[in-house]
């Protein structure tokens, strides 16, 4: 039984809020309070007794019977009760009553055209899906403030290297004192640095993305606690405890959200650190840098903990730039104002050491988030608009159909005495209603559509986390559906004739063959739909065959069935590197069964490490910095990297052996002169200083490095035993199976070697590789999805259209029939006068793609952007499809039987 | 000429807000309909037959403050007219008089 109204339980719960606004949209003003009220009573009523998510549903149901009763019973009605009150209303009241009859003569007209009303709705819901959820996208991360405090205040300084004028460098602790210093244009200046420490808590260590900050950094953006305090100038002190403070989502993650983890001492990189705070679950910190570094995937949330920056950590070194920083400007101060006075300031402080000519450039915090995305989803957000004007001139098609076809009902209606305005009202008021149902069920696509793109966000692609639908997103998807409507309304009710009409009357019934005029705007409305559906097609096209050109592309290497991870050593003040941790680690997952191979290096390619170094070939220096990896002897058979000539390393080339190295066959080419027998010569490896001659024993063959569309560049590899480093990546072959299946095993392998040491980013070498065109990957599948769409829209319009025109002249076409005309020619007059209009759309297309090619630059591999290949190949694809929707309705006509045609007038 | 009968929706409603006395708002009433129909009502279609019965002066209505439970929101209670009274008793006696005489075992599966 039902306890009535109110129940205790289940308070607090909240409505969907896009509901609760669809509900209030149509409600007038007075009577909007109370009706919510009211059923967010019966709400938290079913939440306490069904669940959330049930209510949630109901809703829902609710929202979306208002929608469709509300706003035709709101002008029928006219404006009585609570809505007396709209005072607006009511002096419209009569108007508003003769909408209402003509709303509910439109909505009765479009039910008993079920199939056509169904089709203009799904095609307005599909646009409007699309459209919203693109919207949702650039919302979320062009439009909305970034998530700080007052962020339009924020800017970050960076040095500039004159010769990377782009490059974001750094900035070194002096001159970041120095900024400080700067009272007159900042209000607070902080700085950080990212760093990973490795987390030993539970089972195994975890190195954690984090950031060490001044400790007015995060007050300077607005952060705040959830539980305990954020850092204070003592933690900075030299010799003060170490603290951290948790991001919200590490809290959760990895301590379960336990509120006691404040004063706890935890483990962090080998120092005992004492947790002092959780951050706000709201905060989100960003770096570009610590994005591109971490390998672990996209949480949305950049950094997972914070430390004290000391000024006396990295030795207390200040020249080395290392430092980030982030200002707030002093009310007042505008951006070039203190750009000006920066630029003037830092060429002063450029005369102390030999880097000549940095400039300094303050870059808003927004633009420094947002600026990589901006071009791309604005590109996307073309596309999609052409997606909807598509959905619109379908719309017009149908709609005008629709009108047409009735022009002997709008005759009578106009004997009758309803004028032109009245007449004209019709197609507008259907168009509406059927935009009205398009928008609804586009936000339904469009929740759909959003949850399918937040899975595809690539890696580095910022505040994609806030990507959702909300009040504003819905109402950007309503009032779109509504004007479109409008807009196809107006143009269809352009159609209305009222002198025609009476020929109308005059002529009979129905007319002879379509009027010309009404076949050429079809015909116009047809080659527009297909030439706006080309363009789209062309760059999915060209995308994809760049995609598959990517995928095709030879890296050197064989990357499938590979296991791949990272580890850097944990090393502290009480604890020097465990050296030999790597080569017993090697030594143990060899053993393991189903392990063909393994090997180590500091850089495996696509993991966006490397290292460099400087060499000299008998005695030139070689210009500029070169490419190092150190890798163990099982490296190269564990990606089978071919061997040229020469030989790879063994565990004999160590520390008191003649020093070694391999090159590639670039670097044979780039500094060996392309010698033919490069065995034996010697490069010397410079490092601080220190020049050491190694001999070459060994030519690899090339591999691709970052991207699989770069030129091959010369890598010298070096022994693991003769060049230490405290971080490898492993690979991992196995003989048959998924290589995942072996993450365990090597972890119990490692906690048995040294528990203390961290594991981290197991990924198949596959999936890494293909990290490297996530985000061709991301645009290809949503622009493809659009062509698709856009494509599926034009061969459904053509498709009605050609069989509407053909339908009209079923009578000529009898009459030719019985004059003699073969089912062949009436086939061929019917798909000429169809594919006419496709043709002319094919040309402005194919002119269209040209001019926008431009676009994807940037995206594009392997292919040029105006590839003709790939223009012809669309274009036949295209002629193609739209002969195959002309081919149905020439087949009917072909099948007219004359008799019964010219009976039936 | 006035219309004597009521829309079966209509004459649910104006019941529930007899049954309710003075809590007869949105909410209740629809809580009513549901808890005694044991079927889900549509608020709108209510909404819109509550204005429906207030324009032809069946019911009145007065808004009353919002309570915690409706997060603040006003609500507007309705009370049957005399107009309403009149209305609804002509309904159910149309009702009783095409009821009447007909065989019992029509009347099972508990009516009102």
């Amino acid at each position: 039984m039902n306890t009535g109204p109110s129940g205790p339980a289940g308070t607090g719960e909240t409505p969907p809020r896009v509901a609760q606004w669809l509900v209030s949209f149509v409600l007038p003003r007075a009577g909007r309070d109370v009706v919510l009220g009211d059923l967010l009573e019966r709400f938290r009523d079913r939440a306490a007794q069904r669940g959330v998510g049930a209510a949630r549903r109901w809703y829902w149901r609710q929202a979306v019977s208002f929608v469709a009763r509300v706003p035709a019973s709101r002008a029928a009605a006219g404006l009585n009760g609570v809505m007396a009150g709209d005072t607006v209303a009511a002096r419209f009241g009569p108007v508003a009553t003769g909408i209402g009859s003509e709303l509910r003569f439109a909505f009765r007209s479009l039910r008993r055209r079920r199939g056509l009303s169904m089709a203009a709705v799904a095609v307005l819901a599909l646009a409007i899906g699309a459209s919203t959820t693109v919207f949702s996208v650039v919302k979320a991360i062009l439009i909305e403030r970034i998530p700080f405090q007052d962020p339009d205040r924020l800017v970050m300084i960076w040095d500039r290297y004159p010769e990377h004028p782009d490059r974001d460098a750094p900035i070194r602790l002096d001159h970041y004192r120095e900024w400080m210093g700067r009272t007159d244009l900042f209000t607070s200046v902080g700085a950080y640095e990212t760093t990973s420490p490795s987390l030993e808590y539970g089972e195994w260590p975890e190195r954690v993305e984090g950031a060490f900050v001044t400790s007015n950094l995060l007050p300077l953006l607005g952060a705040r606690p959830a539980l305990g305090r954020l850092l204070a100038p003592e933690d900075e002190a030299e010799g003060a405890a170490p603290v951290i403070v948790l991001s919200h989502g590490l809290w959760q993650s990895r301590f379960g959200g336990d509120p006691s983890i404040v004063g706890r001492q935890i483990r962090l990189g080998g120092v005992d650190t004492r947790v002092v705070g959780v951050m706000s679950e709201a905060f989100w910190f960003y770096d570009p840098y610590m994005v591109s570094r971490s390998l672990t995937g996209w949480s949305g949330e950049a950094a997972r903990l914070w430390l004290p920056l000391r000024a006396g950590a990295f030795g207390g070194e200040t020249d080395y730039p290392r430092y980030r920083v982030i200002a707030r400007l002093r009310d007042g101060v505008s951006l070039p104002t203190a750009a000006d006075a920066a630029a003037a300031a830092r060429s002063r402080m450029t005369g102390e050491d030999a880097q000549e000519q940095m400039t300094v450039e303050l870059l808003p915090l927004s633009e420094q988030i947002r600026a990589d995305s901006r071009p791309r989803l604005l590109g996307l957000f073309g596309a999609v608009a052409l997606v909807l004007l598509i959905a619109c001139v379908n719309l017009v098609n149908l709609l005008l159909v629709h009108v047409e076809s009735r022009r002997s009902e709008f005759a009578v209606r106009a004997a009758l005495g309803a004028g032109r305005g009245r007449l004209a009202l019709q197609p507008v008021l259907e168009s509406v209603l059927l935009a009205a149902g398009g928008g609804v069920v586009g936000l339904a696509l469009a929740r759909l559509g959003t949850g399918w793109l937040v899975g595809l966000v690539p890696r580095g692609l910022p505040l994609a986390h806030r990507i959702g639908i909300d009040v504003a997103v819905a109402a950007f998807g309503i009032g779109l559906a509504l004007l479109a409507g409008l807009a196809v309304g107006v143009m269809a009710a352009l159609r209305i004739d009222l002198r025609r009409i009476g020929a109308v009357m005059l002529s009979g019934s129905r007319t002879v063959s379509g009027s010309r005029s009404s076949r050429r705007i079809h015909g116009a409305l047809v080659a527009a739909e297909v030439s706006l559906s080309l363009v789209l097609f062309i760059s999915a096209t060209l995308l994809l065959r760049s995609l598959a050109s990517l995928h095709g592309a030879d890296t050197g290497f064989e990357a499938d069935g590979v296991l791949t991870f990272h580890s850097t050593l944990a090393v502290s003040q009480d604890r020097p590197a465990n050296t030999e941790f790597f080569p017993r680690l090697e030594a143990a997952v060899r053993e393991m069964p189903g392990v063909e191979a393994v090997g180590s290096t500091s850089a495996l390619p696509f993991s966006l490490w490397g290292q460099l170094g400087r060499i000299e070939i008998d005695g030139t220096p070689v210009d500029g910095s070169i490419e190092r990896r150190v890798v163990s002897p099982g490296y190269f058979d564990a990606i089978r990297l071919p061997l040229r000539s020469g030989r790879v390393f063994s565990e004999s080339d160590r520390g008191g052996a003649p020093p070694v190295v391999v090159v590639n066959e670039a670097a044979v080419d780039r500094w060996l002169g392309g010698d033919s027998d490069p065995i034996g010569r010697t490069i010397t490896v410079i490092v601080r200083d220190e020049r050491t001659v190694h001999t070459v024993v060994g030519v690899v063959a090339n591999v691709k490095h970052e991207r699989l569309d770069e030129a091959d560049r010369p890598i010298l590899y070096s022994a693991h035993r003769q060049w230490t480093l405290i971080f490898q990546r492993f690979a991992v072959r196995v003989a048959a199976g998924d290589p995942m299946r072996l993450v365990e095993p090597v972890r119990r392998a490692a906690a048995a070697i040294d528990p203390a040491q961290p594991l981290q980013d197991f990924i198949s070498f596959d999936a890494l590789v293909a990290r490297s065109f996530e985000e061709e990957s991301f645009y290809t599948k949503i622009l493809g999805a659009f062509a698709a769409a856009a494509i599926l829209l034009t061969l459904v319009g053509i498709y009605g259209v050609v069989a509407y025109i053909t339908r009209q002249r079923d009578r000529e076409v009898g009459i030719r029939m019985a004059l003699g005309a073969g089912a062949g020619s009436v086939r061929r007059l019917v798909l000429g006068q169809g594919l006419i209009p496709v043709a002319i759309g094919l040309g402005l297309g194919w002119l269209g793609g040209l001019a926008t090619a431009g676009l994807l630059r940037g995206l594009l591999h392997g292919i040029a952007e105006r590839d003709p290949r790939t223009f012809a190949l669309a274009a036949i694809m295209f002629a193609i499809a739209a002969a195959a929707a002309c081919l149905i309705p020439a087949n009917r006509a072909a099948r007219v039987e004359p008799a019964t045609v010219l009976r039936s007038e | 000429m006035p219309r004597t009968s009521l829309g079966e929706l209509e004459h649910l409603i104006l019941l529930a807000v007899v049954r309710l006395g003075n809590d007869a708002y949105g909410a209740a009433v629809i809580a009513e309909l549901e808890g005694r129909t044991e079927r889900d009502v549509s608020h709108a279609a209510v909404y819109i037959s509550l204005q429906r019965l207030e324009a032809k002066r069946y019911l009145s209505s007065r808004s009353a403050r919002g309570t915690t439970e409706r997060g603040g929101r006003a609500k507007s209670t309705f009370t049957l007219t005399a107009l309403g009274r009149t209305r609804l008793r002509e309904s159910a006696l149309a009702l009783f008089t095409m009821w009447d005489g007909l065989d019992p075992s029509l009347r099972g599966g508990g009516g009102a």
